[in-house]
Order: structure tokens, then sequence, then C-alpha cells
């Protein structure tokens, strides 16, 4: 496997945070967004499948389409007309939803309709940068990984430890910490991923600056 | 005297559940990332975010209580459900432009510039939302939903004091690198989450 260029990423970690967003600025573990539908609503793998389709449809086409609508607008306007934006095109999704996947869409109650003002789907309108279109579809798109990754994981953790199963597969006979199913054993256990989410991050970032220090250093004694 | 009576205790029932049972917070977890944001946020000021919120939950409250019945009456009454986010945004923007509008007449130039941050953040968000939407689910009359919104932003305003306290209060030296930022502040709402279970002792129907 090719060893990825260190320097080249040390030198440029903002864009390198960008690209590798996922992982290293992804939306729930290290920015806290969307947390409300994870805490209550991500406690088995269904529900959590189930809120990332709702967030592969609504998030990036609501992204493309109001930085194309919101360009000259002003921030209080922005501000409204992304929900708004997002709520008509949640209005489409959420009836689709419903009748491709029937009432498990409906078991989710307000978890799913508070998603177009979530932070994770409006945060972007007190930002005075202009997007490029396209930027905001590749944006958009690595928001919705790193949502999908961050969801998946939580409420299969969550299934297997309130329920002792994966996905409805029984891998315990019984859960071993029921607590995982409410909300307060939602706060501990995000609490608890973010914390080594962002240790991994940390460490990740400490590997890459100490590896370019080290090309570095090796680059002066040839030359 | 005794009607009157009844109404009074079913309305501080309903602010309990509020509060306690379905606190937005600790219970039902709307309104947490934005609640997180604002407390990272020096412009912002938790007491004027609040106030607002409680503010914008009943003039959207009100607005929604007589908008919603519009959908049925034009015949689209099966999608109610679907379109329930597009009139509760729509109300929001109507409760927002009163309020900047209100307060750019009362308020001084400076005054109104250091409000306005909170206010905007305040103005449409997921406690908000789902407040209005739990209200029009549980078929509330106009005065039920009003004390509920009421009661809701109430258990909002106490929930994000207690977090904001305790934010400034932790000994940031003594946690664990990792655990620093928002790690902490979410185990610490997990302790506050499971005492309010403890108090009430049920879970939460979505």
């Amino acid at each position: 496997m090719k060893k990825p260029d260190y320097s080249l990423l040390y030198n440029n970690w903002d864009d390198t945070v960008r690209r590798r967003k996922v992982f290293l600025s992804n939306p729930v573990f290290i920015k806290g967004l969307a947390l409300a539908p994870l805490v209550v609503a991500g406690t088995t793998v269904k529900n959590g499948l189930i809120l990332c389709i709702a967030i592969i449809c609504l998030l990036t086409p609501a992204r493309f389409a109001t930085n194309l609508i919101t360009r000259r607008m002003s921030v209080p306007l922005k501000t409204f007309f992304y929900p708004f934006v997002s709520a008509i095109i949640f209005a489409f999704v959420y009836y689709y939803m419903y009748r491709f996947l029937g009432s498990q869409v409906l078991m989710l109650g307000v978890y799913l309709p508070i998603l177009i003002v979530d932070p994770l789907i409006v945060k972007n309108f007190e930002k005075t940068r202009k997007e490029e279109a396209l930027y905001s579809i590749i944006n958009g798109l690595r928001n919705t990984a790193g949502f999908a990754v961050a969801c998946l994981i939580i409420s299969a953790l969550r299934e297997f430890l309130a329920f002792g199963t994966v996905a409805g597969f029984k891998i315990l006979k019984a859960g071993i910490l029921p607590m995982a199913q409410y909300s307060f054993g939602g706060f501990l256990i995000i609490g608890i991923l973010c914390a080594v989410w962002a240790q991994l991050v940390k460490n990740y970032k400490y590997k890459v600056e100490v590896e370019a220090l080290h090309n570095e250093r090796f680059a002066d004694n040839i030359d | 005297m005794n009607d009157l009576l009844t109404t009074l205790i079913s309305y501080f029932n309903l602010a309990i559940l509020a509060i306690g049972a379905q606190n937005a917070i600790f219970t039902r977890s709307l309104g947490i990332s934005p609640g997180i944001k604002m407390l990272r946020d020096p412009r912002k000021k938790t007491v004027y975010f609040c106030t607002a919120l409680t503010v914008f939950q009943v003039m959207t409250s009100v607005i929604v209580h007589f908008a919603a019945p519009l959908v049925d009456k034009f015949g689209f009454g099966e999608y109610r459900r679907f379109a329930m986010p597009t009139i509760i945004v729509v109300a929001c923007t109507v409760s927002y432009m009163i309020v900047i509008l209100s307060l750019s007449l009362i308020l001084s130039e400076g005054k109104f510039r250091e409000v306005v941050q909170s206010v905007t953040g305040a103005s449409i968000n997921s406690a908000i939302v789902g407040t209005v939407i739990l209200s029009q689910n549980y078929g509330f009359a106009l005065d039920e939903s009003i004390v509920f919104g009421l009661a809701s932003s109430a258990g909002y305003f106490i929930a994000m004091m207690l977090i904001s306290e305790a934010d400034k209060k932790i000994c940031h030296e003594r946690v664990p690198e990792a655990l620093k930022g928002l790690p902490i502040t979410l185990i610490y709402i997990s302790v506050l989450a499971l005492s309010v279970y403890g108090l009430t002792g049920h879970g939460l129907a979505l």
C-alpha cells in the first residue's frame, strides 16, 4: 500500500481536515451536530438506518438548492430560507419514506421532522464565505458520510448494549447495559464515543506531525 | 370555581410534564446541539437565548394552532403530517419578523446589536419545532399549547442554566485531555438526565 505524503498532509492541515472530514472533523463526534435524533432515536440499527436515509435524501440536496438560491441573501433571511428549503425537500422525502418503509418511519416521532432545523443541515447560514455549487455537493456528501458513520456506530453499539442484538441478530442472551436504550444512556455513550474519537484524531494528528518532521529532517540530511 | 380549579390543575400537570418528565433537554434532547453551540459562542448569552426561545415558542405555537387546520380546509388533510415542518418554519419566520421589528423600535441601537445575535440563534431550532409538533400530535387546545410551550421553554431554560453553570465550574485541568469539551458536557448531561429519570421513573414514547 502506498504510504501517504505526511509532509503534504501536515503542511496543508486545513485542507487535510476538509478532505478527511468523516474522521478528522466528524459532524457528530467532533462538532456535536445532530445529537437530538441520535440520543433519543438512535437506539437500534433499524432506527439508525432510517435516520441515515433521511439525511442522505435531505442534506446534500438542501445544501445545493440553498446554495444556488441564497447567494445574495443577508444572514437573517438565510436563517429562515435554509430551513424552509429543507422543510420542502423533507416533505417529499418523509412522504416517500412513509410509502416505502411504512409505519416504522412514524415510530421515530418528532426526530425525523426536527432534522430540517438541525445545525447539521442549517449550520451554514452564518458563514459569509460563498460556497461553489460543486463544493457544496462535495461538502454535503462528506457531512452525510460523517453522520452515517457516527449514526451506525452509535445505534449498533446501543442496540448491542441494551438488547444484546445487532441489526436484530441475537449475540447475547440479554442486554448488558439496558440504560443504553434511554436518553441518559444515549448521552453517556455518545459522550464516551466522542472522547474516544477525539483521542484517535489527536493520535493521528500527532503521527502526521512526527512523520512530517522526520521526512523533513531526512530530506535535509540527504541535501 | 370548580371549573377554574380543574383547569388550573390540568395546566399545572401539563407544566410539570413539560418541565420534568418530558424535559426538552434531559428527556427529549431537543435543542441540545444549538444549546451546546450557544454555550461555546461568546457572542450569545444564555439568558437572552432562552428568553427569546420562550417568546418564539409561544408565538409559533399560537400561529401553528391557527395555520395547521387550513391544510385540512384546503383538502390536504392526509398530507398534514408531511406539511407540518414547513408550516412551523413559516410560523417561526413570522414570529422572528414580529420580534425583530418590535425590538428595533424598543431598544437602542447598541443594545439591539447585543441582543440580535442570541435572538436569531433562538428563533428556529429543534426545541421549538419538536415541541410544536408534539402539541399538534397530542391534539392540544390553544391554551394547552401555550402552557405546554411555555413550560417546555422553562424546562429548556433550567436545563441550559444548569449546563452553562456546570460548564464554568468543571475543573478542566483535572479532566482527562480526551474528555475535555463536548464529551465531558455530554457525560454531565447524562448524569442530570439520569436524575430526572429517577424522579419521574419512566421512559419516553417517541
